[in-house]
């Protein structure tokens, strides 16, 4: 029997990670290859130097390969950035059957009628999910088959990215012999690799922090009911923290690593710390470990609501909390911050050890790799065995399925 | 394209029957000056209208015949025409949209086309009605399941129930209390216009309306009109009765009010001192006022107060601070040494070369310090 193989890539804003893994017993995946590359040329996600962009992806890919013993020829891409958008759309049809019960034609054709958008040509629409069923008055029916009513509605939730930007990552691939089997919006992958059946059906926020853009998708009675993303990262803390000490951006990327905080930490507020000489040419300085938490606290605390803003009163039903994925997942006293903020707890998003085998690496860690391991594990889940790569071509079809019911 | 709107940067826009009454009414009320157009999926109900340039959306789609209370063909009808419409409102700045919920147009159409407006960087406010009970659970429901869209997609929504509009007006006609409602809405409306637009004593023009909807979320809306030699503790009094502010409690609860004090020449400065400061009695301590008066002979011999009260309002420089969480730490205090001479100090860094990342107005690559004017411990 054919191996059931998937190759993954993620093109962030700080790093590049590239995936292969294979199906193994009971739905699981195991990480068979790894490559991980710092991305240059990209910038909030969006690809800005083709040249230095595709130097990562070699890189990334080529050490994925070569561990895997395996050649690579198309692979699953996951995007985000904030072209990426969401809009609700509906399909809705009369009841056919003279007694008024819906039944399974119905709801197939209200589903097709449902992926109907009018969204422009300059948009792809990446997702189409099932949201909650309606009939006549009654909302939120998971399964309406065999119900009596007049009119049956069906919410969708499509989510859509620029045309081009999504092209040109595509294309990019296309020059070093590489087919885009589907694009993937990136926190829809990490809920794959990150959320328990039980938190997509008790409603959880996933936030999925990344260097250039924050992404969230929220879950609702195992729906996706909103999905987003802005153009606002870790990079940005790193800049604000460049601009308000006068620092470069590698230093401030490496204190923001070592004595950075999402909230003024008392323990530490009262330090300074002093910098090299060689950053403040010939005159040593310190900066105030409070001001350097003060200046991170402001950042994170606006990313963290606009969120919040975006998500609205379903947050209130998020029985799971907040989970994040993505490097800024491991800011300290993020969940401080994001109860203060969102009003519930929050916890670390890592691959589920239940989904994944073999993700650990001492260059990255887990809460980063969460949406390359989701895709992984989604196309283990939907492996067909007729095809090296499984069902990975209906991809975005079942993944509505899959977590829509 | 109107030289009103070139000049003032302020268009209204009906959408759906009700929402093109309301602003056929307003323009009616106004005369020229108030630049207005309508939006609707049906062409019966466009030609009864008069007063209003209205144009048809959806018509391929929905054969002209309506939306048949369907939000998505409403919504779809928008999507359809979204180049015509941004057309027609390009030289606006802020567009105030005026429509009822409950229908297949207005709660559809709407929602796409704030969303489009914002997208185009516009500054929309958003007045919605919310069904009368005896129209039926069916469109109430409809109309509290598109609420969200609306509160979403405009900078600052007003929903008007029509049940508190007439709570207690049970026994007048149906007919003529819709009817009156309507005409309720779009006098008060033509107040807001004129606020705006007459040259006035203490000027409100749309500029700093701009600023005080941009983030302000939910709003309430009244007016009062009063005459006669008291007619400024009259006018205050109906204001603090009125419904549309729910008895007074909408101006108790603001942080923020935009009062138009409308009169003829004949006004008084001890009456436009009077009518502030009882407003200030009915208000929290703290809460942020912007007046305008206007001197029009239209008014002679009366006195029209217009209210904007916005809940959840803050001052431009917490406006991120707010977005970001509501209360900040005690550390983030405003400051200067981060923003001399009120400048920020500038995005660069970065994100210099890449497209800038603008949300509600606010280009978040300066850095959030910076902007929420916050002092850091040196």
């Amino acid at each position: 029997m054919a191996r059931s193989i998937v190759a993954v890539l993620e093109i962030g804003t700080s790093n590049t990670v590239a995936m292969i893994g294979e199906a193994i017993d009971g739905g699981r995946a195991r990480v068979i290859g790894k490559g991980l590359a710092r991305t240059a040329g990209v910038r909030k996600g969006q690809i800005i130097e083709i040249k230095q962009a595709a130097a990562g992806v070699h890189t990334a890919l080529s050490q994925a390969e070569d561990s895997a013993d395996v050649t690579v020829g198309e692979l699953l891409l996951a995007v985000s950035g904030a072209h990426i958008a969401s809009t609700p759309g509906e399909g809705s049809l009369p009841v056919r059957a003279s007694d008024g019960k819906v039944t399974r034609d119905d709801l197939d054709e209200v589903r097709e009628l449902a992926r109907e958008h009018r969204l422009g040509p300059e948009r792809i629409v990446m997702h189409s999910l099932s949201q909650f069923y309606r009939l006549d008055e009654l909302d939120g029916i998971a399964n309406p088959e065999g119900m009596r009513g007049k009119q049956l509605r069906l919410g969708t939730l499509f989510v859509h990215g620029q045309r081009n930007r999504i092209e040109d990552a595509m294309n990019m691939l296309k020059g070093r012999a590489l087919d885009t089997r589907d694009v993937v919006f990136s926190p829809l992958a990490a809920a794959a690799a990150v959320l328990t059946p039980e938190q997509r059906n008790h409603g959880a926020v996933l936030i999925d922090l990344g260097g250039g853009t924050t992404n969230y998708v929220v879950f609702l009675r195992n729906v996706v009911v909103s999905a987003g993303s802005f153009g606002v990262g870790g990079d940005h803390v790193t800049n604000d923290i460049a601009q308000a000490f006068s620092l470069p951006m590698s230093q401030a990327e490496e204190i923001k690593i070592r004595e950075g905080c999402a909230v003024i930490d008392p323990q530490r507020s009262g330090r300074r710390m002093e910098l090299p000489t060689s950053v403040v040419a010939a005159t040593a300085r310190s900066i105030s470990i409070k001001a350097l938490h003060t200046v991170m606290e402001a950042r994170l605390r606006e990313t963290l609501g606009l969120v919040r803003d975006q998500v609205g009163p379903e947050l209130r039903q998020a029985g799971a909390g907040v989970i994040f994925t993505g490097g800024g997942a491991y800011t300290p006293k993020l969940d401080e911050l994001a109860e203060r903020v969102f009003g519930t707890r929050s916890q670390i998003g890592e691959p589920l050890p239940q989904y994944i085998d073999g993700i650990r690496d001492d260059r990255i860690k887990p809460a980063a790799l969460a949406t390359v391991s989701g895709m992984v594990i989604r196309s283990a889940q939907m492996r067909d065995e007729d095809h090296p790569l499984g069902s990975v071509g209906s991809w975005v079809r079942n993944l509505a399925k899959g977590f829509a019911r | 394209m109107s030289s009103d709107t070139s000049k003032s940067g302020l268009m209204l826009v009906g959408i759906g029957g009700g929402g093109c009454r309301m602003a056929a009414a307003a323009c009616q009320a106004h005369g020229p000056g108030l630049d207005a157009i309508g939006l609707d999926t049906d062409e019966a109900t466009i030609r009864s209208i008069s007063g209003l340039r209205c144009h048809l959306i959806g018509a391929t789609r929905l054969n002209k015949q309506g939306a048949g209370g369907v939000h998505s063909q409403g919504r779809l009808a928008a999507q359809d025409d979204l180049p015509n419409i941004l057309g027609q409102l390009q030289d606006a700045r802020v567009v105030v949209v005026v429509t009822c919920l409950g229908g297949g147009t207005g709660g559809g159409a709407t929602p796409a086309i704030l969303q489009a407006l914002r997208a185009e960087g516009k500054i929309t406010l958003c007045f919605a009605t919310l069904p009368f009970s005896f129209e039926g659970a069916d469109r109430r429901q409809i109309a509290e399941r598109d609420r969200p869209f609306i509160e979403q997609g405009a900078d600052t929504s007003v929903l008007v129930p029509l049940d508190e509009l007439y709570s207690g007006k049970e026994q007048q006609p149906l007919d003529e209390a819709s009817r009156s409602a309507e005409a309720t809405l779009a006098s008060g409306l033509c107040l807001l216009w004129r606020l705006l637009l007459t040259p006035g004593y203490i000027g409100f023009d749309p500029t700093r309306l701009q600023n005080m909807l941009l983030s302000a979320g939910g709003a309430r809306f009244g007016t009062a009109s009063a005459s006669g030699k008291e007619r400024a503790e009259h006018a205050v009094a109906t204001l603090s009765r009125a419904p549309l502010l729910r008895n007074g409690e909408a101006l108790s609860g603001a942080r923020a009010l935009a009062i138009g004090i409308l009169a003829g020449a004949d006004l008084r400065l001890a009456e436009v001192g009077m009518i502030m400061d009882q407003i200030r009695t009915l208000c929290r301590k703290d809460v942020h006022l912007e007046m305008g008066v206007v001197l029009d002979k239209v008014f002679d011999k009366q006195l029209e107060l217009v209210v904007l009260a916005f809940e959840h309002w803050v001052p431009s420089e917490h406006r991120a601070n707010l977005a970001a969480g509501g209360e900040f730490s005690s550390e983030l205090l405003p400051g200067k040494e981060n923003a001399r001479d009120g400048k920020l100090l500038g995005r660069g860094g970065k994100f210099k070369d890449v497209e800038k990342t603008i949300i509600k107005g606010e280009d978040l690559d300066i850095p959030t310090y910076q902007r929420l004017h916050v002092r850091l411990e040196r």
